[in-house]
């Protein structure tokens, strides 16, 4: 069992994730905006955040690198997750630490699952 | 016809001898031997000076008789005496008529239709003045003798002939008849205003045409000169004056673009050139140079185009946002159902105990990942067309790379107990340079279309190395595509029929061909349709890069 922290702001993909998870009987912690996800980091200490990028008051880039900067937060596992596939955002997302960056639609649970894992065995 | 010459004679010359014999009297004895051998003397020189006249007036005579211009000599009171053959004829009388006649009461002249008044006309200002004066075609002078003869226009030649006290003694008037330059001269001024007037027709109609021209038009001779712009034009430009010059215009694009060079390379290359894309101020241009040539060697000048493309840059751009945030958009709740739909299947299953309802959820799932390619397809479009898709070429082995196709189309083939065969008489690696998932891309297009469409037999794929790239065949014994949708195959939405509606496999927009032809040919390759027979199959091929 790992802790696993999801930062959507999306209801219902946040729902979704929280779901998968947690069937797979992780422990799940959510967020539904960058502020509240990076204090979530520092108390519930995730193995691993699943980080959408496309967000209201502060993008996932912006989160991202605020986890990387903080030494509580820098060593957790980012996986980006979005639907917008641009590479700019891709090569920014790796630039900045991320482990990698999926395309939402193109991840159905049992893939999702197989790319988390990676990360928290 | 009285002879110049005898004229003059009698003018000069006798009088003058007859006056020096009669002054000179006698003289006596010896004085009259020396004064006979002085007069025989002066006698002989008399003699030769005579023969010499003679010869001097015959030349003249014969000169005089058959000079194309008619010719008359005048005295001091305007009388005609000298008349010559051709202007006997000009004047349409006899020169017994016209000898002693004077020449103002013989002959009236005129300028056009008006008759010249006494003292204007040229003998007597010639007389009057000495000078001598020339009337030529354009001073539109007529003459018209008053007994009989018509009225010509003429050109002619007056001088006065002046006496040995230097007085005016007479007046020689030489004329032609210039009725036939006249009648030319008519013409060609006819021919040249008509010409005139098709070529003012003809500006006119291009200056209308230019005018109303909804792009900005301009023609530029080789020396850098405006000869025609219209208000298009300068409107686009932003040229505020009524005649702007070249330079101002180079000036408005300095230094984005060099316009003048680029003149000059549509000059030389002697082929039109299209500048796309460029900035001026606020707006997007697209320019297009092309060069007037009158012959293979000659050419004039250049026409240069202006068309405003902001609007449709500034469409075109809201298009690919709209793509971009209706995908990222769409993409998002599709997630969440093709999420749960697998999430209620893998962990609900036992819970759903009625088969219909299984099978709807199913039915979601299945059409959520439909709607997701179909959403891709549009994107991955969009971007390629775009050349917004980055292309990351490395060497991988084709061989290996159609067999893992294979392995994820395997089921497909299975389930409608068709084969999959890989035809290669290479054992080895064979390295292309290209991208891998792209090129994936294309093999699962392509042998997903040749399994949909294929009811018996199956799918053979064949590398044929060539020296510097490797052909990709992809063989199926299916139904085969009719002629009429053969030119169809690798457009954008190549919907035309229902067969071709219908040919992508698992995907709906009919854009499956023209994503592979974007992304064969983004990695520097060629994709077509090899060959097709109705109900006997179709082999499609592409060509990549073979690795260094």
């Amino acid at each position: 069992m790992s802790k696993i922290l999801i930062i959507e702001d999306d209801p219902y993909v946040r729902k979704l994730y929280e779901r998968i998870f947690s069937f797979q009987k992780h422990e799940v912690s959510i967020a539904a905006d960058g502020p509240e996800g990076l204090e979530l980091a520092r108390t519930f200490k995730p193995t691993i955040i699943l980080l959408d990028v496309m967000m209201p008051r502060m993008n996932g880039l912006e989160v991202l690198k605020k986890l990387k900067e903080d030494p509580a937060t820098s060593s957790i596992h980012v996986l980006m997750l979005t639907n917008f596939g641009e590479e700019s955002i891709i090569k920014q997302a790796m630039a900045s630490g991320a482990e990698g960056v999926l395309i939402k639609s193109d991840f159905p649970p049992d893939k999702l699952i197989v790319e988390v894992e990676k990360y928290i065995k | 016809m009285v002879s110049f010459w005898s004229y003059w004679e009698n003018l000069n010359f006798k009088k003058a001898a007859g006056k020096k014999i009669q002054e000179n009297p006698v003289k006596p004895n010896n004085e009259l031997e020396e004064a006979k051998k002085a007069l025989a003397s002066v006698l002989q020189d008399s003699k030769r000076l005579e023969e010499k006249l003679r010869e001097e007036r015959d030349r003249a005579n014969a000169i005089i008789t058959f000079m194309a211009e008619g010719l008359l000599v005048m005295d001091r009171d305007y009388k005609i005496v000298i008349i010559n053959p051709v202007a006997e004829k000009l004047l349409g009388v006899s020169a017994s008529l016209a000898i002693g006649q004077k020449w103002s009461d013989f002959v009236t002249t005129y300028i056009g239709e008006k008759e010249i008044p006494f003292e204007e006309r040229t003998a007597i200002k010639t007389f009057q003045s000495g000078k001598t004066l020339i009337t030529t075609i354009e001073d539109n002078h007529y003459y018209k003798a008053r007994y009989g003869g018509r009225k010509f226009p003429v050109a002619s030649f007056t001088s006065s002939l002046i006496d040995k006290e230097g007085r005016v003694s007479g007046v020689v008037k030489v004329f032609r008849d210039v009725t036939h330059e006249k009648q030319e001269k008519e013409i060609i001024k006819k021919t040249v205003e008509e010409r005139t007037l098709q070529v003012r027709q003809e500006q006119a109609k291009l200056t209308a045409s230019i005018q109303s021209l909804p792009v900005g038009f301009m023609i530029i001779d080789r020396d850098e000169n405006i000869l025609a712009i219209n208000a298009v034009a300068k409107k686009i430009l932003d040229l505020k004056n009524e005649d702007p010059t070249s330079r101002q215009i180079c000036e408005k694009f300095t230094p984005v673009l060099d316009l003048r060079k680029m003149q000059e390379k549509s000059l030389a290359d002697k082929k039109a050139l299209e500048l796309k894309d460029i900035a001026l101020g606020k707006k997007v241009l697209r320019i297009l140079l092309s060069p007037i040539s009158l012959s293979a060697e000659e050419i004039i000048g250049s026409v240069i185009l202006f068309e405003d493309v902001t609007e449709a840059k500034i469409l075109e751009r809201s298009k690919d946002e709209f793509f971009s945030i209706a995908s990222h958009e769409l993409r998002t709740p599709l997630t969440a159902i093709r999420g749960n739909t697998a999430l209620i299947q893998q962990y609900f299953s036992d819970i759903l105990k009625d088969s219909t309802l299984k099978e709807m959820i199913l039915d979601i799932h299945d059409s959520s990942i439909r709607l997701i390619q179909i959403v891709n397809d549009f994107l991955n479009v969009s971007r390629l067309e775009q050349g917004r898709i980055e292309f990351v070429n490395e060497e991988f082995d084709i061989r290996e790379l159609v067999l893992e196709v294979f392995k994820e189309l395997e089921f497909t083939a299975h389930e409608k107990n068709l084969f999959l065969k890989f035809d290669s008489e290479q054992r080895n690696a064979v390295k292309v340079y290209a991208d891998r998932d792209r090129t994936k891309e294309v093999l699962i297009n392509l042998i997903g279309n040749s399994l949909k469409f294929t009811d018996q037999g199956g799918v053979t794929v064949s590398i044929l190395p060539n020296p510097n790239f490797l052909k990709i065949a992809i063989i199926d014994s299916g139904r085969g595509i009719p002629v009429k949708n053969q030119s169809l195959l690798f457009h954008k939405f190549q919907q035309a029929s229902e067969q071709i509606l219908t040919r992508d496999f698992t995907r709906g927009t009919g854009l499956g061909l023209y994503i592979s032809k974007l992304l064969i040919e983004g990695m520097e390759g060629k994709i077509w349709l090899e060959n097709t027979e109705e109900g006997k199959g179709s082999t499609f091929s592409f060509t990549l890069p073979l690795a260094n």
